[in-house]
């Protein structure tokens, strides 16, 4: 009975057949549907495994680095869960791009080679997920995250509304969610796509769509799954599955703190232009 | 030759016992693309600058030679937020105190490094490189 | 206690989105912020009394009197970067535009209004500002943020909010009315009914100004079906022709 009022309390802005059913509670105890309630998931929540260098080696911190300090190189396993052999299912042309991108990371001569993450450009909404920790809000009508590294937002309504019309397109694509059981389903559609999946060059079009699953196994745990879908560029859809935790749990009084980004961005340049010198110098 | 050789152990040790994440410091670039992990650097100097922004902070230090001269280095450390959390402000940076920086110089020759530590004069050894791009000191798994 | 919720509870859904008249609740009895706001005018452009100039409308002041105390440097430095606000403007870099430019950048932007805090999410490259109404007290200083931290309380049906922390790097306009990383900001929100939310803020910084001094504005809630949030990510529109 105390849940029931909490949930009224928290829920307040209730459907009319509800208040009716609130105002019946006075006199008679009629309890609502505890089945139909969300978990309650606000709060931080992080990837296991954090890190968006690389989809396929996720823990992977660097082409050669810890070969070069003679560190042997562990290999995680692929976020990727399907298809079977943990790979990007692209198309040959895609696949070729995003090796030639690959290749050029660490010596960017053009600035193609520099990832949009590192200009301070939004993530989209499935690499945001793995590069920081992220804050969920909760309400009735909506779930918001805010990602801790430059801090973009997602605002998910429930409601059911339409997704806006296709000529908009958003670095953080445009959501639309509602809960089954313990699991929010967000629907991602309206992806600008002009970010990366990766640092190694992964990517999509502007077709892309996304169905994300938020599953709450319990108060602390949760796992993410992603199927992303663009027939312009792979063959087929394919899945990310990742176990996230509720971060600061023994710190509650733990703040989202200013992340600006582009404001002091001060590498970029940098990089393009070593990489000028580099590639004159071997001429 | 000899030198890097001897160093490599202890760069590998410091590198997986300086493994840690402060959580939310994921660089924003590839390290790679702009410091040599082969060029580690120990430098002692003393404090003109700091620029107390984000993603990255940046300390500028003028560094004496056995010579005399002095060379003002640029230090690229993590995100200030990673450093409030842990109780420093940047008055805890006047200008004219003595740092240790050891970190890897910048590929293109300038005086730059990318920091993975830094000692204040009251000697607390601050955790300053930027996980997850590379640099050494990255989560290893 | 449970009968004030029951009403509170029946009455509020009744006023909510029916009329401008009754001002929404929160189960606790405070006035609900929630919602999509924008500012209309041209505050953005010069928060002062300002005839028309190419590409400014012509429009009339948010400051209160009209007159912003500037000491004499202060003056001349405010009308060095007039002159100079082609270039000089921090938002033609898309910075951040600290607060309260943030507020009347002519962008929207949304408040989600929970018991310990209210969290301001702007169109304006993805801004965010967290109002902290669970009694904390600012974190210890200097701290150099963009958009300053906030810590908001009740009057009444007024949220005060105290904001400090702030940079030196933003302008409160295009016309260069600038301030000093002494900056200290009290806004005050309070909803005028439903869909107006009257906006007051007063303006201290020791070292720029000879006293305190305030701006008022209203905002206007968007109605419209389906209304949403966009984005405005203006550091990257030179940018994405690197990423076709």
């Amino acid at each position: 009975m105390g849940s029931i009022w909490k949930n009224i309390i928290r829920n307040w802005q209730v459907q009319p057949p509800a208040l009716a059913a609130i105002a019946g509670l006075a006199i008679a105890a009629v309890p609502a549907h505890a089945a139909d309630t969300p978990p309650h998931i606000e709060g931080f929540w992080q990837a296991v495994v954090e890190g968006t260098y690389s989809l396929t080696e996720p823990s992977r911190g660097g082409i050669g680095l810890q070969d070069a300090l003679g560190i042997p190189r562990k290999h995680n396993a692929s976020r990727i869960v399907d298809p079977a052999d943990g790979q990007i299912p692209y198309q040959p042309w895609a696949r070729e791009k995003q090796r030639y991108i690959e290749a050029h990371i660490n010596e960017p001569t053009k600035p193609e080679f520099i990832d949009p993450q590192a200009r301070c450009l939004p993530d989209g909404p499935v690499r945001a997920t793995f590069w920081s920790a992220f804050q969920i809000l909760q309400f009735p009508q909506y779930v918001v995250i805010e990602y801790e590294s430059n801090h973009p937002y997602r605002i998910i309504p429930l409601d059911g509304r339409p997704h806006l019309g296709q000529n908009i397109k958003l670095w953080m694509g445009d959501s639309r969610g509602h809960w089954e059981g313990n699991t929010l389903v967000v629907d991602v559609s309206n992806n600008n796509s002009k970010s990366r999946l990766s640092n190694v060059g992964d990517f999509a079009s502007d077709k892309l769509h996304i169905v994300e699953r938020y599953t709450f196994s319990d108060a602390n745990h949760m796992k993410y799954e992603a199927v992303l879908d663009d027939p312009a560029v792979y063959t087929r859809p394919w899945k990310i599955a990742a176990d996230m935790v509720r971060k600061h749990v023994k710190d509650p009084g733990y703040e989202q703190w200013e992340e600006a980004c582009h404001e002091g961005e001060r590498n970029v340049a940098d990089s393009l232009n070593t990489a000028a010198k580099q590639e004159s110098s071997e001429k | 030759m000899g030198l890097r050789t001897t160093l490599k152990p202890a760069i590998a040790a410091a590198a997986i016992i300086a493994a840690l994440s402060t959580g939310t410091a994921y660089a924003h670039h590839a390290f790679a693309a702009e410091y040599d992990a082969l060029k580690p650097v120990t430098l002692k100097g003393t404090l003109t600058k700091l620029d107390w922004i984000n993603p990255h902070a940046w300390l500028f230090i003028d560094v004496k030679d056995d010579s005399g001269k002095v060379t003002n280095w640029a230090i690229e450390f993590g995100s200030p937020n990673a450093l409030l959390r842990r109780g420093l402000r940047r008055t805890d940076f006047p200008n004219g105190i003595e740092v240790v920086v050891n970190g890897y110089r910048a590929k293109n020759g300038t005086p730059t490094v990318n920091a993975r530590s830094v000692k204040l004069p009251d000697g607390r050894d601050l955790f300053a490189g930027s996980s997850g791009t590379g640099a050494p000191g990255a989560p290893l798994e | 206690m449970r009968w004030h919720w029951l009403v509170a509870i029946t009455l509020a859904p009744v006023a909510l989105g029916q009329s401008s008249g009754t001002i929404p609740r929160t189960p606790e009895g405070k006035p609900d912020l929630s919602g999509i706001w924008q500012a209309f005018g041209t505050a953005n452009f010069d928060i002062q009394d300002h005839q028309a100039r190419n590409g400014v409308p012509a429009g009339q002041g948010i400051v209160e009197g009209d007159e912003i105390p500037y000491q004499p440097w202060a003056l001349a430095q405010k009308v060095k970067n007039f002159a100079n606000r082609a270039t000089a403007d921090p938002e033609t870099k898309c910075d951040l535009p600290g607060v309260p430019r943030i507020t009347y950048s002519g962008l929207p932007f949304q408040i989600f209004q929970a018991a310990d805090k209210l969290t301001l999410l702007y169109e304006y490259a993805h801004a965010n500002r967290y109002i902290y109404t669970n009694g904390t007290p600012h974190p210890r200083g200097p701290i150099d943020w963009w958009l300053g931290d906030s810590r908001g309380k009740w009057e009444g049906d007024t949220l005060v909010v105290d904001v400090v922390h702030f940079n030196d790097q933003t302008w409160f306009d295009q016309a260069g009315d600038f301030h000093s990383d002494q900056l200290h900001l009290v806004e005050r929100y309070s909803l005028l009914d439903a869909d107006h939310l009257k906006y007051r803020v007063t303006v201290e910084d020791p070292k720029v100004f000879t006293r305190p001094w305030n701006m008022s504005l209203i905002l206007y809630r968007r109605r419209e079906k389906n209304f949403q949030l966009l984005e405005y990510e203006c550091y990257g529109f030179d940018l994405e022709k690197y990423y076709p």
